[in-house]
């Protein structure tokens, strides 16, 4: 497959979403982009091939789910999990979400027992850029 | 699959490569060996002497490093991509629920100006490192800059 990318010569296809801060329950963004044709408000200049990860930390012997969402498929969430009753209080992500799209907006909800600790250091969403 | 850079006076198409290598264990903070498996690089990939590098030409990379351990209660381990000796992205572990393993990657975004240095190092250990077995992935993205 052939295709003109305009500015993809002085810039990278590739991207990564992250968010550093605390979040806390319901939709947020993310807050650090590593291109500049991609915004931490979920929007990138050209369709890509995304996938993300969600990462909550294991807290006492409480349950709780973090979710990524990708907006162009609302359908679809990222959920990640506790871990229960570990010695290291460890990040953990149930799966890997992969879509195709403008929009990957990162979100967090409580779907089972207490608020999750979303893991700030291992949530990401990775982005292809394949046409403007 | 086919980048052109309009910006340049002559259209130069850019091949999106990708390569794909087979990762063990190289103990806590040492570089892991790499096995290649198959790549579409226009140059093919070049592993360090004992093959636990790759060394990356200039170019515009995004990388991902999968595990696949066998392992028991809290045989655990996390890992990381390096760049020149400089972690790069997001950490990976070996993941536990319910005794039931599922994986979890690690993955990095960066630019190389002239040559570098790719390794996958474990960076953390609960309890002892799994059994890294010879399902687990490092897939290299690239396009020349």
């Amino acid at each position: 497959m052939s295709y003109i990318q305009p500015g993809l010569g002085t810039s990278s296809p590739f991207a990564q979403l992250r968010i550093t801060t605390a979040a806390g329950l319901g939709v947020t963004q993310w807050d650090t982009q590593s291109q500049t044709w991609v915004s931490i408000y979920n929007v990138a200049d050209g369709n890509c091939i995304m996938w993300g990860l969600v990462a909550v930390v294991a807290n006492s012997s409480s349950t709780g789910v973090g979710s990524l969402q990708f907006t162009s498929t609302s359908d679809q969430y990222l959920y990640g999990q506790y871990e229960q009753g570990t010695a290291a209080s460890r990040a953990n992500s149930g799966e890997v979400m992969i879509s195709y799209g403008t929009n990957a907006t990162y979100a967090t909800s409580s779907v089972t027992g207490s608020s999750p600790e979303i893991d700030n250091s291992r949530n990401r969403c990775m982005l292809m850029r394949l046409e403007a | 699959m086919t980048y052109f850079d309009l910006a340049s006076p002559i259209v130069t198409p850019k091949k999106l490569e990708c390569a794909v290598f087979s990762w063990a264990s190289g103990g806590l903070n040492n570089a892991c060996p790499l096995t290649q498996i198959a790549h579409n690089w226009t140059t093919a990939p070049v592993l360090t002497a004992g093959s636990d590098g790759l060394t990356l030409p200039a170019g515009y990379y995004m990388v991902t490093a999968y595990v696949y351990a066998s392992r028991s209660g809290s045989s655990n381990c996390e890992f990381q991509l390096f760049v020149s000796s400089v972690s790069v992205g997001v950490a990976g572990s070996t993941d536990v629920y319910n005794n039931v393993a599922h994986t979890d990657q690690a993955d990095a975004e960066f630019s190389v100006s002239s040559s570098d240095t790719l390794e996958l190092k474990i960076t953390g250990v609960e309890s002892s490192i799994p059994s890294i077995t010879t399902n687990s992935r490092l897939v290299v993205w690239r396009i020349a800059s």
